[in-house]
């Protein structure tokens, strides 16, 4: 017996580049603190660790050496974002070369692939797919009394050379999700360095403020159609119909954990509904008890005035932002690949309200969509620019190329989408981060072509796009500066 | 106790004092990314960092935060240098944790090749001090924190800092609206800045950080720049900027200047001439009560001078004689680290 049962391994993605290796991604998803926490609060000792920031910290670092000093029975391993396909997949292979510890892995592209993973990596013994409260204390408690694993929930496991999938479901309910606790980040080793990297990728430089992700709900009730966390695959991976909330009272203790641990802002990215009754609710409580914290609040669809003057006289307004992602200046291919659709008119109206209201915007655009030609694509830049011109309370732009998501509606559907696949597996996705952690450049790191563009043109027209903001941005300084 | 620095500021010091930021990168801040930096001995460093002294309780496993600064790498005309803004606690022993804090930054000063240190500290004398209440592009609302200038000049001076420089600002109420014989002219800002670099011609002049570079004074729009001249002759000039700390504290906005159209619509109580060059005392004198009276600032209620650095007596006397007040001053303590 070791000195934990459960151990978290976050894995980073390691990207070569000419000055040597970077770490992207480096949030861990909400999920892996309210399982470690209800681990511990069940009676199992856990402890999680982020293996990029510990590389950050320390190149020649050895997560080798924690596993075997720690022995723990069980490490589990987030797969949940797709470009963790290749780093999850060798530190599976890293806890298997150096331990008898039995290897899970969870998370949405654990989940979409798991019959996969199994069948192709020795390294990995079982995916909860889906919802894995219940299903990993079923497991820890099955592999602590070596009973039989086949009947925890969720589970998709080996039997000989076998995948089998476990007959019982486990779907987590609204009270379900209140019995966690999202915010204990002391579970995470490094956590006061992790709060300060979160909202940035790979850089140890100083900031003004630090990030917390708060866990709201599950969930989607609309499908865009390049989101690998749309209505569509929460309904495939977890069987969820529609978008469940943790109360008010439990947000609101997060956020009050959050700032008792210094954190400057909550990242709250959950907004499924355009009435937003939860967070009239929630933002009434977080004034009631006092709780002084900025929110970075990205909204899915436009709001009325009334939400923003309810946020802004609940949050800190240092960092306080409201973020919204319109995609396109093209109304034409915002309808055809947005969940929640509002036309360039509604949305310079929604940013002169704010202005009004004094509150400071983010805005993201994208590359790639459906239906995009570079003519369309050519208004996204006469909106991003025109934006930036008008509106001083705009605090940040910018367009990045869409990758393909696993599960996605145009991963699922891609004729309807007009897409042309070039990543239809999880191997796809695997070996894509493989050639990137090795320095090669992989064949497609997009994972499709359009109909109108291939990878290429949408790489590139995200980079003008930022060149010509970048452009802006800097002739505003130098003129601030000489004024 | 066990104290360490955090490289981060705390959102409690937006609720505990008034602040406004006018540096580089106005559309950063609220992102939490320091928008700029510069080249230093073939590294990059951040133009600051935001700094916060945090107390460790490890048997309870709690923190606590103890006082906040901002420290700016500049570069002097003594060689590149770190600037430290007055230090904002948020515990009632003000001590605590001062000198650690202090020797952290000149540690880290040390590291990275800088002359020295340089801190701000403030003596607040009225009940209200306008913008900009810094020499730097960060300022405090200073009517709602204690300064306790006293008590960390006398920490200072323990640790072998010298006073570099004393600077008061005063203030008035309506001035006398009596003839003046000086006429007074719109010019752009950069012209003042040009003539406060280059003319040796004026006599009295405001004092300013002595930065080589821009990005540490406070900068942008609204500002308004004149000429006082007589016979043709340019005798004075001025830059002078409206209180944006109490736009800043209507709206709950540390950053006023990113909504200029409300901005520029604001009725401005205040106003400060944050700069100032004159031949002689009487044109300063005569400029400021035509400048106080001129058509394009009525409706102003109180007006501040700041820059008037302690050893011109006589400036100092000429102000008090027409009715200003002290408002505050700042001392500005130096160390020098190599």
């Amino acid at each position: 017996m070791g000195d934990v049962d459960v151990l978290f391994l976050h894995p980073s993605t390691y990207v070569s580049t000419s000055d040597g290796e970077v770490v992207r991604y480096v949030a861990v998803p909400m999920g892996t603190f309210a399982l470690a926490d209800l681990l511990e609060r069940n009676g199992y000792s856990t402890r999680i660790v982020h293996v990029g920031l510990k590389r950050m910290l320390d190149p020649n670092y050895k997560v080798e050496n924690l596993i075997k000093a720690l022995e723990p029975t069980l490490v589990g391993i987030d797969l949940h974002w797709y470009c963790h396909s290749y780093d999850a997949i060798k530190l599976a292979d890293c806890v298997k070369r150096c331990t008898n510890a039995k290897v899970v892995l969870g998370g949405m592209t654990a989940s979409f692939f798991a019959d996969e993973i199994l069948s192709s990596f020795d390294c990995v013994d079982y995916v909860i797919v889906g919802d894995a409260e219940l299903p990993m204390i079923e497991l820890i408690k099955a592999l602590m009394k070596s009973t039989e694993v086949s009947d925890v929930p969720n589970l998709v496991y080996r039997k000989g050379s076998a995948v089998k999938r476990s007959r019982r479901a486990y779907l987590a309910s609204s009270e379900d999700l209140d019995k966690l606790t999202c915010s204990d980040l002391k579970l995470l080793e490094d956590w006061d360095l992790y709060v300060r990297l979160i909202h940035e990728n790979d850089v140890l430089s100083p900031k003004l403020k630090t990030q917390g992700w708060l866990m709201i709900g599950r969930g989607c009730s609309v499908n865009c159609s390049y989101c690998g966390g749309a209505n569509l695959a929460h309904r495939k991976i977890f069987g969820r119909q529609q978008p469940i909330f943790r109360s008010p009272e439990k947000v609101a203790e997060d956020l009050r954990a959050f700032e008792e641990l210094g954190i400057s802002c909550a990242y709250m990215d959950f907004d499924p509904y355009t009435n937003r009754k939860f967070y009239y609710k929630l933002f009434e409580l977080v004034r009631k008890e006092g709780i002084d914290i900025s929110s970075q609040f990205l909204i899915w669809s436009l709001t009325d005035r009334n939400f923003v003057q309810d946020l802004k006289k609940t949050f800190n307004p240092l960092y306080t932002t409201l973020t919204i992602s319109p995609e396109t200046g093209s109304d034409f291919v915002r309808l055809k690949n947005k969940g929640f659709y509002y036309d360039n008119q509604s949305l310079l109206r929604w940013l002169e309200m704010l202005e009004e209201e004094m509150v400071p915007a983010e805005l993201y655009f994208a590359s790639g969509l459906s239906g995009e030609t570079v003519e369309e694509f050519n208004k996204t830049m006469k909106l991003g620019e025109r934006i930036l011109r008008t509106y001083n309370n705009v605090v940040a732009i910018s367009c990045n190329p869409l990758f393909l998501e696993p599960c996605s509606p145009r991963f699922l559907l891609p004729k309807k989408y007009g897409i042309r696949l070039k990543f239809r597996s999880f191997s796809d996705f695997y070996k894509t981060y493989k050639y990137l952690a090795e320095g090669t450049v992989p064949p497609s790191r997009l994972g499709y072509d359009t109909e109108y563009l291939n990878e290429s043109q949408i790489i590139e027209l995200s980079s003008k796009f930022n060149e010509v903001v970048g452009s802006i941005l800097e002739g505003e300084n130098l003129t601030q500066h000489c004024a | 106790m066990e104290f360490k620095i955090e490289a981060r500021m705390p959102p409690r010091l937006f609720s505990k004092v008034s602040l406004v930021y006018s540096g580089i990168g106005l559309r950063y801040f609220h992102t939490g990314f320091i928008p700029s930096g510069l080249m230093h001995l073939g590294k990059w460093v951040w133009r600051f960092y935001p700094l916060t002294l945090v107390r460790l309780d490890k048997t309870q496993e709690q923190h606590e935060e103890v006082l906040f600064s901002f420290c700016f790498i500049y570069q002097s005309i003594n060689g590149k240098r770190f600037f430290v803004t007055q230090p904002i606690t948020f515990v009632d022993d003000i001590r605590e944790g001062f000198e650690f804090f202090i020797e952290n930054i000149e540690d880290f000063a040390k590291e990275a090749c800088l002359n020295g240190v340089d801190i701000e500290l403030h003596q607040v004398l009225d009940e209200y001090v306008s913008y900009p209440t810094s020499y730097t592009c960060i300022s405090y609302d200073l009517s709602s924190i204690s300064c306790n200038h006293d008590v960390f000049v006398e920490q200072l001076r323990s640790m072998g800092y010298k006073e570099y420089v004393k600077v008061w600002t005063y203030g008035i109420a309506p001035l006398d609206d009596d003839e003046q014989t000086v006429c007074l002219q719109d010019v752009s800002p950069e012209s003042v800045s040009r003539m406060f670099i280059y003319e040796n011609l004026f006599s009295y002049r405001s004092w300013t950080l002595p930065t080589l570079e821009h990005g540490l004074k406070p900068f942008g729009t609204p500002q308004i720049a004149k000429f006082a001249s007589r016979d043709g002759l340019t005798e004075a000039a001025f830059i002078l900027r409206p209180d944006l700390l109490e736009f800043a504290k209507k709206y709950r906005t540390p950053i006023p200047q990113l909504y200029q159209k409300t901005l520029g619509k604001y009725p401005f109580s205040n106003l400060k001439v944050v700069m100032w060059l004159a031949k002689d005392i009487d044109t300063l004198l005569a400029s400021l009560k035509k400048l106080i009276h001129s058509e394009t600032l009525k409706g102003f209620k109180r007006t501040e001078i700041a820059g008037v650095e302690d050893r011109l007596e006589e400036v100092k006397r000429a102000l008090s004689g027409v009715g200003f007040r002290p408002a505050c001053y700042t001392t500005i303590l130096s160390k020098e680290l190599v």
